[in-house]
């Protein structure tokens, strides 16, 4: 009897280890042949060039894209309040230590993890254990790091390309401009007629004001030893003492140019501007936008040399009038250019139009990413926090069976977040310092920088982050059930 | 803080006590015991016994649905099944099904009772001292009622080593600390589970002594589980347990 139910075991378990046998086979021969058919399609795919990738035209929703736009400000106003409170928390329980013995408990708890596995000699190995027991929070410190370099290439990208605006400003002062329409701004061709212009200067001579017109030019420069790079030619009428000053009699063979100090030509050299030769016949600083050198040239020259038209037949961008608009407008009537598209707008729209336009172009691309390294810093830190339970969930579960109450403990882990937030937005945001400078070095006229808003933005994801990675903690009990861990 | 005012005599019971294991498998049978304050319990019995679920349950440290019938007293207070009509104590807040609320349960636990369960559970990379003062830390009660820690590791041979990192301690040091740790808050109930399992035969008499002396200074009631023959000595009462029943009640031990 005994062997027979011996027999019929064995039996079974034959059997069972047949069946996983074969399964694994099965399994293991599908996983070949679907190895070898996934290789054949990429090199098929390769040899063939082609690129296809599943994209999806979407109806444009110009909420969503103010809604993202204004994250980086909403981070920022969330980490000046979310910093200060954070340290001044910190500093309050560390105070309080001195004469509270649970207040000490609390800070020291938060410091330091009860869970330790032995000595740690080498540095890699220190550095892997601070990392893990949160005592240098490295997926925080990423974030505000992210998030304060992306908050300045933000900045710079909606700031950046209106450098040489502020460059015409000082070189032609005046708050008012006739433009052709009022959308007008420097990615956008403006073309008012240079017979409309010049009525304009006249009219405005007769009030007293100084009207200037200029011209704007987008094209290629090339220097020697140096890649080509774009440029935006800014024309505006020199006196004769500059050193640009063009002759027309020297006709467009080497036309005399200021350039921006961030091209790194030297005075004297050659250079070629979308075909036309040209030299270098000085410097000057804060005219460079985004992949843009900035040049400043003699308006006749812009307008015969580089668009080509006849002296003094030409267009110009806008006129620039040191006067206010309602003066303007009186102007721009007594102009008589009845026919030709002009009107009156402040020099801030312009500069407004400008920032709206790029902030429109690039922004909501850096706002998406400022999101997702606080989303991403979120998860990692979510699953940091629950691995932290986890390896403390003996302590943990011990400290509760002897009453230390679950608000305690719950209290020591957002107290020690609080002390990673802090640390991670000090850190982070000094580390997007040079980060920033690097991603400056990737691209021509770039200037993207770590101000305030940088470091408060920076701070918002990281205290954000470090908020959210609470959210294990709200299930303490659930997660760490004392009756059953201790046993 | 909520305080309790009269100490009752009796300072853990359980009446008819039967818990079962999640999946339904009995591990306490029918169990009844009363520590009286003073008494110093020793349990003991083969692996598998129910010592432990049975000081667990006294610390109200098992889930509710296994408790299957009977009920636990700790100072007075029902932790399980019905309240008796005996009462020393002031009520403290009860949930609806009359037993003491989790938060006053813990209340009492942090303030009143000294945990051991099998093994140190310290903060590693704090030092000695700090773990020491812990349990001290988190108590309500006030500052000076508790027992001098230097005081305390002089008696358990770990002075040497207050300012080093828990940590690098051995396992028997470390069973030390935790005991420490224990009576430094000076709680009325120790509830021990096999604390010198780890102990050599010098540290483990050392220990038991220290214990004793202290429990009798400060008239401290404990329950121990231990294996330890040598723990005989410590005990005013010895209760012995198999298949989750009680095989003898406490028997008074021989001075």
């Amino acid at each position: 009897m005994e062997k027979q139910a011996v027999a019929e075991s064995s039996a079974a378990h034959a059997a069972v280890h047949r069946h996983e046998r074969r399964v694994g086979t099965y399994v293991g021969a599908a996983m070949l042949t679907a190895g070898l058919a996934s290789g054949a399609a990429i090199a098929a795919l390769e040899m063939s060039d082609s690129n296809h990738a599943v994209t999806q035209e979407v109806p444009y929703v110009p909420e969503a894209q103010h809604a993202v736009n204004s994250i980086d400000g909403g981070l920022a106003d969330f980490g000046a309040i979310a910093f200060p409170l954070a340290l001044t928390t910190i500093g309050a329980v560390k105070v309080t230590a001195r004469f509270n013995s649970k207040a000490k408990w609390l800070d020291q708890s938060s410091s330091k993890e009860p869970h330790a596995d032995g000595s740690n000699k080498g540095l890699g190995r220190r550095a892997l254990q601070a990392t893990l027991t949160s005592r240098l929070p490295a997926v925080p410190i990423a974030a505000a790091m992210f998030g304060a370099m992306t908050a300045g290439i933000a900045t710079e990208v909606a700031e950046g390309p209106s450098r040489p605006i502020y460059a015409l400003d000082q070189a032609i002062p005046g708050k008012t401009m006739i433009v052709p329409y009022a959308d007008l701004m420097p990615m956008a061709q403006g073309s008012l007629p240079s017979e409309a212009s010049n009525k304009i200067v006249k009219a405005a001579a007769a009030h007293n004001v100084t009207a200037r017109p200029f011209d704007l030019n987008l094209g290629v420069m090339k220097a020697d030893g140096k890649e080509p790079a774009t440029d935006l030619v800014l024309g505006m009428d020199l006196p004769k003492t500059s050193p640009a000053h063009w002759n027309p009699e020297s006709d467009c063979r080497t036309i005399p140019v200021i350039i921006d100090a961030a091209a790194h030509v030297k005075t004297g050299s050659q250079i070629e501007l979308s075909g036309f030769s040209a030299v270098v016949a000085g410097q000057t600083e804060n005219t460079s936008a985004i992949n843009r050198v900035g040049i400043i040239m003699d308006r006749p020259a812009v307008q015969h040399c580089l668009d080509r038209q006849e002296l003094g037949k030409g267009t110009d961008h806008a006129v620039i009038l040191d006067t206010d608009p309602a003066t303007a407008h009186t102007i721009l009537q007594e102009a008589h250019v009845a026919g030709t598209p002009a009107e009156v707008i402040s020099k801030q729209q312009y500069i407004d139009n400008s920032k709206e336009f790029w902030v429109k172009n690039v922004k909501p691309i850096t706002s998406v990413l400022e999101l997702i390294a606080g989303g991403v810093a979120v998860v990692a830190l979510v699953g940091s926090i629950t691995a932290r339970m986890e390896r403390n969930r003996r302590e943990l579960a011990s400290r509760m069976a002897r009453g230390f109450g679950v608000n305690l403990l719950r209290s020591a882990e957002v107290l020690r977040t609080a002390k990673e937030g802090v640390m991670a937005s000090a850190l982070g945001g000094a580390a997007a310092i040079p980060a920033t400078m690097l991603v400056n070095a990737t691209e021509m006229g770039f200037r993207a920088g770590v101000g305030v808003h940088e470091l408060l933005v920076g701070a918002g994801v990281a205290m954000a982050s470090v908020i959210g990675s609470l959210l294990p903690l709200s299930k303490l009990r659930k997660r760490i059930d004392p009756t059953r861990v201790t046993r | 803080m909520k305080r309790i005012e009269q100490t009752p005599t009796v300072i853990a019971e359980a009446r008819n006590l039967s818990v079962s294991t999640p999946d339904g498998e009995p591990i306490l049978r029918n169990v009844s015991i009363s520590v009286k304050r003073g008494d110093r319990l020793l349990v003991v019995g083969p692996s598998g016994a129910g010592k432990t679920t049975l000081l667990n349950a006294l610390i109200g440290n098992v889930q509710p649905e296994q408790v299957t019938s009977g009920s636990v007293e700790l100072f007075g207070q029902p932790l399980y099944g019905p309240p008796t009509p005996r009462r020393h104590l002031r009520m403290l807040s009860r949930t609806p099904d009359g037993v003491l609320s989790a938060k006053d349960r813990d209340r009492m636990l942090r303030n009143h009772v000294g945990i051991y369960l099998q093994r140190p559970d310290l903060n590693d990379s704090w030092t000695v001292h700090q773990n020491l003062e812990e349990a001290a830390q988190v108590s309500d009660r006030r500052f000076g009622e508790g027992l001098d820690a230097l005081e305390v590791a002089r008696r358990l041979g770990i002075d040497h080593i207050l300012e080093h990192e828990t940590g690098q301690k051995s396992g028997g040091q470390k069973q030390r600390i935790a005991l420490g740790a224990l009576l430094v808050p000076k709680p009325e109930l120790l509830v021990l589970d096999e604390p010198t399992s780890a102990l050599s035969e010098s540290d483990r008499h050392q220990a038991l002594g220290a214990l004793v002396d202290v429990c009798d200074t400060y008239g401290m009631t404990a329950i121990m589980i231990s294996h330890d023959d040598e723990a005989n000595g410590f005990a005013t009462h010895t209760l012995t347990m198999r298949n989750g029943m009680v095989l003898e009640s406490p028997q008074t031990q021989a001075s």
